[in-house]
């Protein structure tokens, strides 16, 4: 390089030839023929690929030198580029060398036409790229882990709102195993809660021949052995200082867990872990509530020669929460019957504990010998104390079954309808004040009466029976009454059944569902009738007498 | 939906002349036909379009499901002829296009009554006693070749090709636009291309089917051409003296004759 600062000027041994210039130049030169067929290449090309000259000119077409894909390539991008434009540049390739090895280049080739346009000879360079290739291979490694982990992420999101959406451990747990197997391609999975009271671990969705074990709040990632072992990972369910279960995934074959990937699979255990014992402890919440509830209501209707009373009581299925709905039948002193449905505004612990004691106090109202008006009105005195109560709606029956004489009156309830002997039905519409707690304690409920012959009856309700969003309370009752003289029968027990069939919309489960069916029996025992009678009369008249609270 | 502005359709040639469609193959777009398709605008009504994803095609279009699988694309092309009220026409198909050919011809032989297929290969995998000419490896390879093509793209294409005259030195590179497409679209329509199997298709076809073999052809060998020509009742098997997978650019005036001769 000293020569160049040589005075006089640049060093004639430095004038190159310009066939050194081709041959030795600093990359690839090759010409071909428009099929791709070699005329000639330089010396670098040579050195660079290991051929001899002899093994390629009239030899080998340009292609052929390329890997597999990068045919593909210059068959369906790079020829037909050069045939339409004339120029293609920055085309990267691997040129196989002739011991199999591979060198990545980047191509740039002009196509030479002749003056009539016909395409003569193809010109390439070729610039080393192993380098950049290394280079461009971080970059699209790392553009994969970018968007790996952002699908990582947003699989985690989802399988969150999967599981926070599905109802029950069971739907969580199938959820929860669909997402995890499709977001890592697991071949066989299962999940497993730890029982609170055996400790035992129980398996609650299972998808093929997984091996459980129970490994605490280990998590195991067994890469697996080829041709021996599967590779599986079984991991804690929940939080880690305290799992509630056991998660195992398996795959065929062996398999790699990058600590990336071991991450988001611990993420998706705690994810799923905490969804089952949220489910859990609201499962727990709810069988306490159905139990007090069912305690609440506990006790068959009397049974008794003069009269049958056969009741339903379904809740809603689409409600966790158990509803304030309640019957009740009752035997009163001197013979006589009384019979209660209700419903308390709201739903859960709460609207169930204030059922509880509303249903007490109507027993213990009626059975101090009070008119249905007069046991409302004490009533209205009494969700001045509870305030769940308050807004409940009831309907309250006092039936002499000796005599068919019935004492009606009604909270906001829905009318009941009465049974003639043949099963017609019809709606009682008098006995009606608005719900509890509305008016105030003092103000007067009104009261009405009709009679019951042999064989007559009546029904009570609460609206889950007869009412849908979609239309208005006069066509579901409506439909009650039709609903009613289509039944086969108007026995009681009948009843109960055919009527909730025929007016619950399938799968409309929306609502809990409370009916009671009383009906005076047709036959009236002899040798009773008499002083139950004159009990009976004698409290009426004594009911009539009493001033209204 | 615009099927016109979708696979960017344009339509030349006699109105009242018989339709011939030109579909491109993987890699490019109609480009590939236009030292072809003007012969024919004397006599027929001519057809060209971009795929979706590829060309000036409405990228936005692009829908993962439906061109998941080569249904999808016979699909747009049944779309496009219901569009112009193509009827009779005769398709031609190059590369992957033969295989959308042959879908969309069985689907509806009213509208699509001949297939030119040019280089077609119903699998290119090999399988069990068939040679496709590739392993997996092979069409891996190639994806990631297609990927490190593209890594040296510039991806904001777009407001080159809409042009710009006080820059006219895109021009230059508005040229070069041939054959670029959205990279994802292109490996998926890789992936599409050439994991499919439509060797089972190939009997469903019933209209009459020209096969045009390559002589050295990479991607589609003369015994994968000769396999469809069996497969496809009524077709006849014409073997180009043109080399390589595109004898539409490569050797245009044999193609051209091959087609008018079928036609």
């Amino acid at each position: 390089m000293g020569r160049l600062e040589q005075p006089g000027g640049v060093d004639e041994r430095l004038d190159e030839s310009a066939e050194d210039l081709f041959e030795n130049a600093p990359c690839g030169y090759l010409s071909a023929a428009p099929d791709g067929t070699l005329i000639r290449v330089n010396a670098t090309f040579l050195r660079w690929t290991g051929y001899r000259r002899e093994e390629l000119i009239g030899v080998k077409r340009f292609q052929d030198l390329l890997s597999a894909g990068g045919r593909i390539y210059h068959e369906t991008h790079y020829a037909p580029m050069l045939r339409l434009q004339g120029i293609v540049r920055e085309i990267a390739v691997d040129i196989v060398g002739a011991n199999g090895g591979r060198l990545p280049v980047l191509v740039n080739s002009v196509l030479v036409r002749d003056a009539g346009g016909e395409p003569q000879v193809v010109r390439t360079t070729l610039f080393d790229a192993t380098e950049r290739k290394l280079y461009e291979r971080e970059l699209v490694a790392a553009r994969d882990r970018e968007r790996l982990s952002r699908e990582r992420t947003e699989r985690l999101q989802r399988l969150t709102a999967v599981v926070a959406a599905a109802p029950g451990a069971q739907a969580i747990a199938s959820a929860a195993i669909g997402e995890l197997m499709e977001a890592v391609g697991a071949e066989r999975a299962g999940i497993a809660v730890r029982d609170p009271d055996t400790r035992e671990l129980q398996v609650l969705v299972r998808h093929g021949e997984v091996s459980v074990d129970d490994g605490g709040r280990d998590a195991e990632f067994d890469e697996g052995e080829e041709g021996r072992r599967d590779a599986a990972a079984r991991l804690p369910l929940g939080a880690a200082t305290a799992p509630i279960g056991r998660l195992w995934l398996e795959f065929d074959g062996t398999r790699r867990f990058e600590s990336e990937e071991r991450g988001f699979l611990l993420a998706c255990a705690v994810q799923a872990g905490l969804a089952l014992e949220r489910a859990r402890l609201y499962e727990t919440t709810r069988d306490v509530a159905h139990t007090l509830q069912r305690s609440l209501m506990a006790g068959a209707p009397p049974r008794d020669s003069r009269f049958e009373v056969a009741t339903l009581y379904r809740a809603a299925v689409e409600h966790l929460e158990v509803g304030g709905d309640w019957h009740d039948a009752f035997l009163l002193a001197g013979g006589k019957v009384g019979i209660v449905v209700g419903a308390v505004v709201g739903r859960g612990l709460t609207a169930a504990s204030a059922m509880g004691q509303l249903r007490s106090a109507v027993r213990a109202l009626a059975g101090a010998d009070l008119a249905p008006a007069e046991v409302l009105g004490h009533l209205d005195t009494f969700v001045e104390q509870v305030d769940a109560a308050r807004y409940a709606t009831l309907a309250y029956a006092q039936v002499d079954p000796d005599t068919g004489g019935v004492a009606f009156a009604s909270a906001g309830h829905l009318p009941p309808i009465t049974l003639a002997p043949d099963g017609d039905p019809h709606l009682f519409m008098e006995g009606r004040s608005p719900p509890l707690g509305v008016t105030g304690p003092g103000s007067s409920r009104s009261q009405g009466h009709f009679s019951l012959a042999p064989g007559a009856g009546f029904l009570l309700y609460t609206d889950g029976l007869v009412e849908r969003r979609t239309e208005s309370i006069d066509a579901g009752l409506e439909r009650m009454l039709e609903a009613v003289r289509a039944s086969p029968s108007s026995r009681p027990a009948q009843l109960v059944e055919t009527l909730p069939e025929a007016l619950l919309e399938r799968g409309s489960t929306d609502d809990d569902v409370c009916l009671l069916s009383f009906r005076r029996s047709k036959l009236r025992p002899t040798g009773r009738g008499g002083p139950r009678r004159a009990v009976a009369i004698a409290a009426r008249s004594l009911a009539g007498e009493r001033p209204r609270l | 939906m615009d099927v016109v502005r979708r696979n960017n359709v344009k339509v030349t040639g006699r109105p009242d002349g018989r339709p011939i469609v030109f579909a491109h193959g993987f890699g490019c777009d109609q480009h590939m036909w236009r030292f072809v398709a003007p012969a024919f605008e004397a006599d027929h009504r001519v057809v060209l379009f971009d795929h979706v994803g590829a060309g000036e095609s409405d990228l936005s279009a692009y829908d993962r499901e439906r061109h998941g699988v080569l249904e999808g694309y016979a699909e747009d092309v049944l779309e496009i002829c219901r569009e112009l009220r193509l009827s009779n026409a005769i398709f031609v198909g190059h590369s992957v296009s033969a295989m959308i050919g042959v879908l969309a011809a069985a689907r509806d032989p009213q509208r699509i009554a001949k297939l030119v297929l040019v280089g077609p290969s119903p699998r290119y995998i090999d399988d069990n006693g068939y040679t496709g000419g590739f392993s997996h490896e092979d069409i891996e390879e190639l994806l990631e070749s297609l990927d490190s093509n593209f890594l040296g793209w510039s991806s904001t294409m777009a407001p080159v090709i809409m042009g710009n005259a006080d820059r006219p030195e895109l021009g230059a590179e508005l040229t070069e636009s041939f054959c670029r497409t959205d990279p994802d679209i292109a490996a998926s329509f890789a992936r599409v291309t050439f994991m499919s199997d439509n060797r089972s298709d190939l009997g469903t076809v019933r209209v009459p089917t020209l096969v045009l073999q390559c002589s050295d052809d990479a991607i589609a060998p003369r015994a994968v051409g000769e396999y469809v020509h069996r497969k496809i009742p009524d077709s006849t098997f014409v073997q180009l003296a043109a080399t390589g997978h595109c004898p539409n650019l490569s050797a245009p005036e044999e193609t051209i004759e091959a087609i008018r001769a079928f036609a």
